[in-house]
């Protein structure tokens, strides 16, 4: 769209809208001030008229004073008389004196009148009266009236009529000035509000119907307004714009190209996905289900492992022992010192050692054997019962293990399952006490009560974990352990344990020198059944293999 | 003197300056004075703005020589000038000239001239009961102030009446400088009679026709002349260059130009003015001088 298509009445509504505020506008001024003006300027010259009334009465008082206190008539006359010759405005004076006779002077010759029958009467005119009157015969005259006063002593009256032609013309003259320089305002203003307005709107309907076009999709559409300032600019911009729109267009229908691509092959996987989502999800519960009997398999195979490792550990001694018997057997046999009483001692000692073996494996499988129900057991019991359990591992190791507990705090729950909780603390804490080597390893295990919780924190100066382990550490099949060495499974189970069947929670930390693992239990299920106590529930389950 | 009388003799003075610029030879500059009571009716001041700015257009339109209007208050200084030369024209009042002016001095000129009669008049109020000069006794005269004339016809018209001079038998006199105000004083009845020139009292009466009801010209007792005042130039002028000048003078008679000029100043029309224009101021003069020498010898015989 050209700049230089010219159009003498451009048909926009910009365009008229502008251009008639400046008409009205200009007509309103010009009216506004004709009306403002005229008044004024008829107030100004009616001053003016005053003011030369007011000038010349007091010119013929006090010129004609002495006269008029002497009765010397002659020289008023002759006075008034070069008044009216050398100011052509005045019409005619009226001097009316108390007393004697008064006397009318016109532009035509002046009479003498007898006072009483004068137009005018002294006693009527305290104070000067003036304004425009329109008198019979004549056209209107300004017409002003003064008492005539010497030292405030009334002597007469005076009227002076004034032509008001030049007034008049002067009022004419005005308003004829005032209308032409309106009409020559607007003949001038006009043009020129003409072409502002076109030279302000053209450019905007130019640009305006380039928006139409593209508005409605044309984005050829450019405009040519070869202007320096700010509607240049609009257009300067409203072509960027629209090769920008263009180009937008452009890489919008690409990515819509792709998109309908993307989203046919994603509705094709998407049927596909549907038609298999659920063998997918029979597939995964099952894959779930398969996960989690492996897991406890390998739970319960870790369990059977360390009760093995315990049992025998603990049939170590008596074996010993009773090998000890079954050598004193042989060597008392072969020296000839096996009578009946040795004999029996010794068997006796045997079935001894051989019991002691049984009992053994009955702690361990009363320990192992999962509770049925939740019951009430004693906390310093369960502790202790666990802590006996590994004594003879940990004290190989030289690893001592304190217990700060009172007894008497009871718990509402599975008493060979926090046992287990028990074992896998103390049995982490044992390998990472190995691994790290401290100058004396030990375990601390320690009770505190508060209102609404109990709280059993398990430190040890085993040197603590690392962040990523930190992190890990509750994750199944997550360890730290040579291969073959640990599952990942025990901490993971503890706190399944901890959570779900006991309702509290197990979190590990970092202290000085090592880690804790802290155990926390709701009280309230201690106090519901503070009065059941069932001690046989912390004594250690029989192994379930 | 009424302003039209002035007006037209200031005519006069402007003519004389555009016609001397047509003679062969340069004239002189003309040099005019003016004798002030001739102008009583109109401000002086108005009468100098306007001869000076005619004078100066005329000049420069005539390439004329001029010399600036020399106004006077008292005639024996105008006298003076006009015999020394200083002034080589001359506008005034006719009996000043006759009184003071050697007839040797003086040659003809021109001057506007009022087509009606201009006397000075003898005007009475009509309560007064003064019917002649004889009747004057006692009376309140009004005389024109400074007026050679009225003062000399006065003298000359009780003196025919009673034979004798005698000032202490009049009233009071007034002077005034216009003949307007002494028709006023005697209409308001501040004078008895007075002696003014015809065309003041006429011009009031026009103004006011209660003025005819009050007073009336006693006509036997006019002074007959021309005209009270006269443009005259000086001998030392030559013939020829006068005669030229007066011939352009009148011919404003006959232009747009000059019919412009005489409306300024109410002049009916130009007229050549010769020295014999003074001649009844001369029998005026003459008679006032015999019977002033005739009273005096009644009172020294006594």
């Amino acid at each position: 769209m050209r700049w230089n298509t010219f159009r003498p009445f451009p048909a926009n509504r910009v365009f008229l809208r502008v251009f008639g505020v400046f008409g009205s506008l200009l007509l309103a001024m010009a009216v506004l001030y004709g009306a403002l003006m005229v008044p004024l300027q008829r107030d100004s010259l009616l001053k003016v008229l005053y003011s030369q009334a007011s000038t010349v009465s007091r010119s013929i008082i006090q010129a004609s004073s002495d006269a008029m206190l002497t009765d010397d008539f002659g020289f008023v006359v002759e006075h008034n008389l070069q008044v009216l010759q050398n100011n052509k405005s005045i019409q005619s004076v009226l001097i009316v004196p108390r007393r004697g006779t008064a006397i009318s002077i016109t532009t035509t010759g002046w009479e003498m009148l007898e006072s009483d029958k004068a137009p005018i009467q002294p006693g009527d005119y305290e104070n000067e009266s003036f304004g425009i009157r329109q008198i019979p015969g004549t056209a209107s005259t300004y017409r002003y009236i003064t008492p005539i006063r010497f030292s405030g002593v009334s002597w007469g009256v005076m009227r002076i009529d004034f032509d008001t032609s030049d007034y008049l013309a002067n009022i004419n003259e005005m308003i004829r000035q005032i209308v032409l320089i309106s009409l020559l305002s607007i003949l001038i203003i006009l043009p020129v509000g003409y072409f502002f307005a076109l030279w302000l709107t053209r450019p905007i309907a130019i640009i305006s119907n380039a928006a139409s076009r593209v508005a409605n999709g044309d984005l050829d559409a450019h405009v040519d307004v070869p202007r320096a300032d700010e509607i240049g600019d609009l257009s300067r911009s409203f072509n960027q714009m629209v090769d920008a729109l263009a180009e937008n267009r452009q890489r919008l229908e690409n990515v819509n190209l792709d998109l309908e691509i993307k989203v046919a092959e994603r509705t094709q996987a998407l049927d596909e996905l549907n038609r298999t989502l659920d063998q997918r999800v029979r597939d995964e519960i099952a894959k779930r289900k398969e996960q989690e009997q492996l897991l406890i398999h390998q739970s319960r195979l870790a369990a059977m492992g360390e009760m093995i490792g315990a049992i025998a550990h603990q049939w170590r001694q008596p074996l010993n022992a009773l090998s000890l018997v079954l050598q004193n057997i042989a060597l008392q046999f072969e020296m000839g010192r096996l009578d009946q009483e040795s004999m029996k001692r010794l068997k006796d000692k045997g079935e001894v050692m051989v019991m002691r073996m049984s009992t053994t494996i009955d702690d361990f499988r009363n320990f192992f054997k999962p509770n049925k129900t939740a019951k009430l057991f004693d906390l310093d019991t369960a502790l202790r019962n666990a802590a006996d359990l590994l004594d003879g591992l940990l004290r190989n190791h030289n690893i001592s293990v304190s217990i700060q507990s009172e007894p008497g705090i009871q718990i509402l729950g599975f008493g060979n399952e926090f046992s287990q909780v028990v074992l896998n603390i103390l049995g982490n804490a044992k390998d990472a006490l190995i691994a790290h080597h401290p100058a004396q390893p030990s375990i601390h295990i320690k009770v505190a009560q508060t209102a609404q919780h109990i709280e059993i924190r398990f430190e040890d100066n085993g040197g603590g974990m690392d962040e990523t382990t930190l992190n890990k550490i509750f994750e199944p099949y997550f360890t730290t352990k040579e291969e073959g060495k640990g599952t990942g499974i025990g901490l993971y189970m503890s706190k399944m344990i901890i959570q779900n069947s006991m309702h509290g929670q197990l979190r590990a930390e970092n202290i000085p020198g090592g880690a804790c693992f802290r155990v926390t239990l709701p009280i309230h299920a201690a106090e519901e059944a503070t009065a059941e106590t069932d001690r046989t529930s912390a004594v250690p389950p029989a192994p379930t293999f | 003197m009424t302003s039209k009388h002035v007006r037209a003799w200031l005519a006069v003075v402007l003519l004389a300056i555009s016609a001397g610029g047509l003679h062969a030879e340069p004239p002189p500059p003309m040099a005019i004075g003016f004798y002030t009571p001739v102008i009583r009716d109109i401000p002086r001041k108005d009468v100098e703005v306007s001869l000076r700015f005619w004078i100066e257009e005329m000049a420069r339109s005539m390439k004329l020589t001029y010399k600036p209007v020399r106004f006077y208050d008292d005639f024996a200084s105008l006298r003076r000038d006009f015999l020394d030369g200083e002034i080589n024209f001359m506008v005034a009042t006719a009996m000043g000239i006759v009184q003071y002016v050697p007839a040797s001095a003086i040659a003809d000129g021109f001057s506007g001239y009022k087509l009606a009669d201009d006397h000075l008049v003898l005007v009475v109020r009509r309560e007064s009961g003064i019917r002649t000069p004889a009747d004057l006794a006692g009376k309140r005269v009004g005389l024109l102030d400074g007026d050679e004339l009225s003062h000399i016809y006065l003298e000359t018209l009780l003196m025919q009446a009673k034979g004798k001079l005698d000032w202490s038998r009049l009233g009071p006199i007034s002077y005034e400088q216009r003949s307007s105000k002494l028709t006023h004083r005697l209409f308001f009845g501040q004078d008895d009679a007075a002696l003014i020139n015809r065309s003041g009292y006429e011009a009031a009466l026009a103004l006011n026709p209660q003025i005819g009801q009050k007073l009336q010209i006693l006509d036997d007792y006019s002074f007959k002349s021309r005209s009270p005042h006269i443009g005259l130039f000086s001998t030392s002028i030559s013939p020829e260059h006068r005669e030229l000048i007066i011939q352009g003078g009148l011919s404003l008679n006959d232009t747009v130009r000059g019919q412009q000029v005489l409306e300024i100043y109410h002049a009916d029309r130009m007229v050549r003015t010769p020295v014999s224009d003074l001649e009844p101021y001369w029998e005026l003069l003459k008679t006032h001088r015999a019977l002033k020498a005739a009273s005096v010898t009644k009172r020294d015989k006594r």
